[in-house]
């Protein structure tokens, strides 16, 4: 290949790029502010740690089990209502799920010590008490996302009477399998002693991490695509993602400890010797039907992380979903659109 | 509609660091398609200076550090001038408040901060040594993917003709092939715990210092501040167990509230029954 090009080339292409520049900003100007949550919303519940939303739906939806969604302590869970034609709630919502959030609330500094126990066993057993009281009868069905979804399993293991259906999405389970970098990067750092001198884990640092597991597509290849949007509606999405991916809540160091060494560094959850508020998490407590997604390439949780679940649960009604693309692929992608969600929201609507 | 919404300009986010670097990409590439001497667009010259700038960057964090090291041995230097003032434990006894200026100028009180002060420069250096570590890392990572780009280059009439676009798609794929090599390898998982590890030992001296400042001062410490935190998520949990207990206790009443109420609905059956009998 040559190393160089003609001048009067390059310079057109250069002038073409800085045509479709300005043609962006103009755009971006005219899309103006952009919001996430698409989906109407109602707070049922407002708590030191979290907030529960409601989101309404058909009138029939009351008759059916609720659905709880549990995201992760990393980013926020906007991700999951972008837009209306790119809502992983709208997708269960509309299939007459009554469905709800757990929306975890940014630690001050005096939370510090805020940890695994207080989310799982206070915090999602709160949401869990809500329920039933809004819906007596009727078993809760779950639905965590990524670390979410550790906190889904840990809860399920711990109260399998409770729960109807759990589904997974891009959960890691064991955190050693598939040559995690996540876990080589975390494997030698003292985590005991970093929150003992950060209290609070500021989300820019651990965005700094996670943007430096890829920082040419993320930093250079992805504004550049950004040139050849040319519908107003394809802008609109890519800023949301792009305020969705820079605005992260910190983590209390207590959690965030325990996420990284008890799971991370010592995978306790898969060698059994995992333990909340006294109790141990025995994941063959898990005999409710289970639907596991994973992303093909994920770069954050890979496949194997997730699939582990299979073998160390108990459910005879257990399935694996593989999602193409990466770890956001599963929540905003159209093929996840059209095919992956409406089929978990059938499979929760199928009679246990 | 809820707390997702923010009124920012959303061209605001135009102005995030990556399109300062792609702007720095920019200029070279317009200078390279410019200036060629020849007619022609050296983009091989304009790759180099973009690792050159990267190296510069590299080069300036590391004098960063050193002038934070350079500085913490003058504050070490500056103390050893002044060893202290001895005492006199009956002079402050007869005169009470000679105790602050005792606390903050005795030899004791000097020795500790002494000791932090030493605690600090030596999680400098090692901070020091391990960013120093891991920016070569960082320049070995930005060479390989330099490389890699050149060896692309290399003249081939067969392949397609270069366009600024494809030139970026090299740059990012390579750039991105080197930094993953690099990501999976035990070197990258090393200096990057060293790294951190290095930054929290530094944190950690700094915290030493002011708690010993906090208590000569006779101001809470970090430690004291800690504690009440601590005590304050043990209460809440309290509350949590017992909100629970009364929430349980409530749902017991109302069953047993409803129970009475079956039962005597029942019992006037019956009796209403016999009546009849």
């Amino acid at each position: 290949m040559p190393s160089s090009a003609s001048t009067a080339d390059a310079h057109n292409e250069l002038k073409a790029a800085r045509r479709k520049l300005l043609r962006l900003i103009a755009r971006t100007r005219r899309v103006g502010s952009v919001t996430l949550g698409a989906t109407p919303r109602e707070l049922i519940l407002d708590n030191q740690g979290f907030r529960l939303y409601y989101y309404p739906g058909c009138a029939e939806a009351a008759a059916q089990r609720p659905l709880l969604i549990v995201y992760s302590l990393i980013n926020r869970p906007s991700i999951l209502d972008l837009s209306a034609k790119r809502s992983l709630i709208r997708a269960f919502r509309d299939r007459g799920r009554p469905t709800y959030l757990i929306e975890w609330k940014d630690p001050r500094p005096h939370d510090r010590f805020v940890s695994l126990d207080d989310y799982i066993c206070d915090y999602i057993d709160r949401c869990a008490d809500v329920l039933a009281e809004r819906h007596p009868g009727r078993e809760l069905d779950l639905l965590g996302v990524c670390q979410g979804g550790t906190f889904a399993v840990c809860y399920a293991a711990l109260n399998p009477e409770r729960i109807g259906k759990l589904i997974t999405l891009v959960t890691p389970v064991d955190f050693h399998a598939g040559a995690s970098t996540l876990y080589r990067l975390a494997r030698d750092v003292d985590f005991e002693r970093l929150t003992r001198v950060n209290g609070i884990i500021s989300a820019d640092t651990l965005n700094s991490v996670y943007v430096g597991l890829k920082p040419y597509q993320l930093f250079a290849q992805r504004y550049v695509a950004m040139l050849d949007m040319n519908d107003d509606e394809a802008l609109a999405d890519f800023l949301r993602m792009e305020r969705w991916m820079y605005d992260s809540p910190d983590q209390t160091g207590a959690a965030f400890c325990q996420f990284a060494r008890e799971l991370y560094q010592e995978n306790r959850l898969v060698r059994g010797s995992f333990e909340l508020q006294g109790q141990r998490v025995d994941l063959a407590r898990l005999t409710m039907p289970i639907r596991n997604v994973y992303a093909a390439t994920d770069h954050l949780i890979p496949a194997p992380s997730a699939q582990a679940l299979g073998s160390h649960c108990a459910s005879k009604d257990y399935d694996e979903l593989v999602a193409s693309g990466g770890h956001l692929g599963v929540f905003v992608s159209g093929a996840s659109h059209k095919r992956l969600l409406p089929a978990l929201a059938d499979w929760l609507n199928q009679p246990i | 509609m809820d707390d997702f919404s923010d009124r920012r300009d959303p061209a605001d986010l135009l102005g995030h660091l990556p399109l300062q670097i792609l702007e720095q990409g920019w200029r070279l590439f317009q200078q390279a398609s410019s200036a060629g001497a020849s007619g022609t667009a050296d983009y091989a010259q304009a790759l180099q200076s973009l690792g050159d700038q990267t190296r510069q960057l590299l080069e300036q964090l590391t004098a960063q550090h050193e002038q934070w090291h350079r500085a913490l041995k003058g504050l070490l230097e500056a103390g050893d001038a002044f060893s202290g003032i001895p005492i006199d434990e009956n002079a402050t006894a007869a005169w009470p408040w000679l105790a602050p200026m005792a606390s903050l100028f005795g030899a004791d009180q000097l020795k500790q901060r002494r000791s932090g002060l030493e605690k600090l420069s030596a999680a400098a250096e090692t901070l020091r040594d391990a960013q120093a570590h891991y920016l070569r890392l960082l320049e070995e990572m930005a060479d390989e993917s330099q490389q890699e780009v050149e060896r692309l280059l290399q003249p081939d009439e067969r392949r397609q003709p270069l366009t600024l676009e494809r030139l970026y798609a090299l740059w990012v794929s390579a750039g991105e092939r080197a930094h993953e090599r690099f990501l999976e390898s035990q070197r990258y998982a090393d200096a990057f715990s060293r790294l951190v590890n290095a930054h929290t030992a530094f944190a950690e001296a700094l915290q030493g210092m002011f708690e010993q400042l906090a208590k000569t001062l006779d101001l809470p410490t970090r430690q004291d501040l800690l504690e009440t935190q601590r005590e304050l998520q043990e209460l809440r949990r309290q509350m949590h167990r017992q909100d629970k207990e009364a929430r349980r206790l409530e749902l017991l009443e109302a069953e047993v509230a409803e129970l009475r109420q079956a039962l005597r609905a029942l019992s006037q059956a019956e009796g209403l029954r016999t009546d009849a009998e």
